[in-house]
């Protein structure tokens, strides 16, 4: 099975010699612009919302970037199924990835034969297809498949039903078999979680039973909130005397936007809290959701605002540093 | 289970019922689904190694999907690598450190 090489840079719409600082930047300006609640055509956006994550993915970790770079260098067209670049796994290990080709998983067959979760799964370990590995006779249960799916942060705030497919080569050399699953991603679907598909991974061998195919979740990354069990984090870009004053302020979340009160005196690195706005916990509660106060200065002052910031420091009696 | 059967120009498609996403199971089922002896899920419920659904005090433990596939690890390294039981505990508990941090360095990296 062929894997097509995937060139995240140009997802990401940036150099190869990019910062790891460009990449992200460039990845939460697209994540705006694509993301399913925004985007005008919202099955498009979408698609294009889980590429740019899957790029980000790759791209936003250094030791993965490397490892993209060393393979996108070792990289033939054409040979296909991972023979291109670097060896499957480290080491002579069957990956999924290089036989069974999932759809609908948001993660395409170039990350999940490279980066993706079964890398380091039990159920790609076991030889090849659920083929006996230890020579102890042909009665052997099928293997465990692993894939990773990609759910965004809305499904996980909602629940949602996904249609995955999965495609395996035939053993006999037959016509290749494509399942077609509906799958309910429950709504507080937690980062890392798994989900069994009873029945539908390798098949058995001497009568025994087929493995089991788990989805692991991974949580897209959202442009305005970073996650950390059922509380989400945004920051809240606050101006000087916004934050010395205070202020009421808009602020987006997961279920739209709401009013925040800034209270006087916030400092930077403050967290505020409103309640219940988070993803859903297991007993149906709702986390909550973080703004963490920044101050931003203007990078240039106007020759109006000068004087008046040059009054401030004279009359102010406010000292932040401890005079050595 | 099989709702219906298309063929399309090289493939056989298959449209399956409709799966949960999040299950439960019970003492019984997780160590029949999973091929592990009773006792020994027992005893990894008091190693704590089946995530906290598992180990909710004073009731009967109920596993989930993760905890079913912990099992079914566990199982596959000692049966298919000669692992010996004492030796289980460690590694599932290693695997599970390994991917907690990587889950944790991801979300440090959050943009």
């Amino acid at each position: 099975m062929a894997v097509k090489f995937k060139d995240y840079y140009e997802t990401l719409g940036v150099e190869r010699a990019a910062t790891p600082e460009d990449i992200k930047q460039a990845f939460r300006k697209l994540a705006r612009i694509h993301h399913p609640d925004v985007a005008k055509n919202k099955v498009a956006g979408e698609a294009k919302f889980k590429e740019i994550n899957e790029a980000y993915e790759v791209l936003g970790d250094p030791e993965k970037r490397k490892r993209y770079d060393e393979l996108g260098a070792n990289w033939q067209e054409g040979t296909g199924g991972g023979d291109g670049g670097m060896p499957r796994g480290q080491g002579s290990r069957t990956r999924p990835g290089s036989d069974f080709e999932f759809g609908g998983t948001g993660f395409s067959d170039f990350f999940e034969s490279f980066f993706g979760g079964s890398r380091d799964g039990y159920g790609s370990s076991g030889g090849s297809d659920g083929a006996p590995d230890d020579g102890r006779g042909f009665v052997h249960p099928g293997r465990d498949v692993e894939a990773d799916i990609m759910v965004t942060l809305e499904e996980a705030l909602r629940g949602s039903r996904r249609t995955v497919t999965l495609r395996r080569p035939s053993a006999d050399g037959g016509a290749d078999r494509t399942d077609t699953y509906q799958v309910r991603i429950p709504a507080g679907v937690r980062e890392g979680q798994r989900i069994r598909l009873a029945g539908q991974g390798g098949a058995g061998y001497g009568g025994a039973s087929a493995g089991d195919l788990y989805l692991r979740v991974r949580l897209a990354r959202h442009p305005d909130f970073s996650v950390k069990g059922p509380d989400l984090y945004s920051d809240l870009d606050l101006a000087p005397w916004e934050a010395v004053l205070g202020v009421q302020a808009r602020i987006p979340t997961l279920d739209g936007t709401t009013s925040l009160r800034v209270p006087a005196g916030t400092a930077g690195g403050s967290q505020l809290r409103l309640r219940g706005l988070g993803l859903p916990r297991e007993d149906g509660s709702r986390g909550d959701l973080y703004a963490v106060a920044r101050i931003q200065v203007p990078l240039s002052v106007s020759a109006a605002e000068r004087p008046l910031w040059e009054k401030l420091a004279a009359s102010s009696t406010f000292k932040p540093r401890k005079t050595p | 289970m099989i709702n219906f059967v298309i063929l399309e120009k090289h493939s056989l498609v298959l449209t399956r019922a409709e799966y949960p996403g999040r299950s439960a199971y019970s003492l019984e089922e997780a160590a029949e689904l999973s091929g592990v002896h009773p006792d020994m899920v027992r005893y990894y419920v008091r190693l704590g190694i089946l995530g906290e659904g598992s180990l909710r005090p004073g009731v009967e433990p109920i596993f989930d999907d993760d905890a079913l596939y912990e099992l079914r690890r566990i199982e596959h390294y000692r049966r298919n690598y000669g692992v010996n039981r004492s030796a289980l505990p460690l590694i599932s508990r290693l695997l599970r450190d390994a991917a907690r941090l990587e889950a944790e360095l991801r979300s440090r990296r959050e943009p």
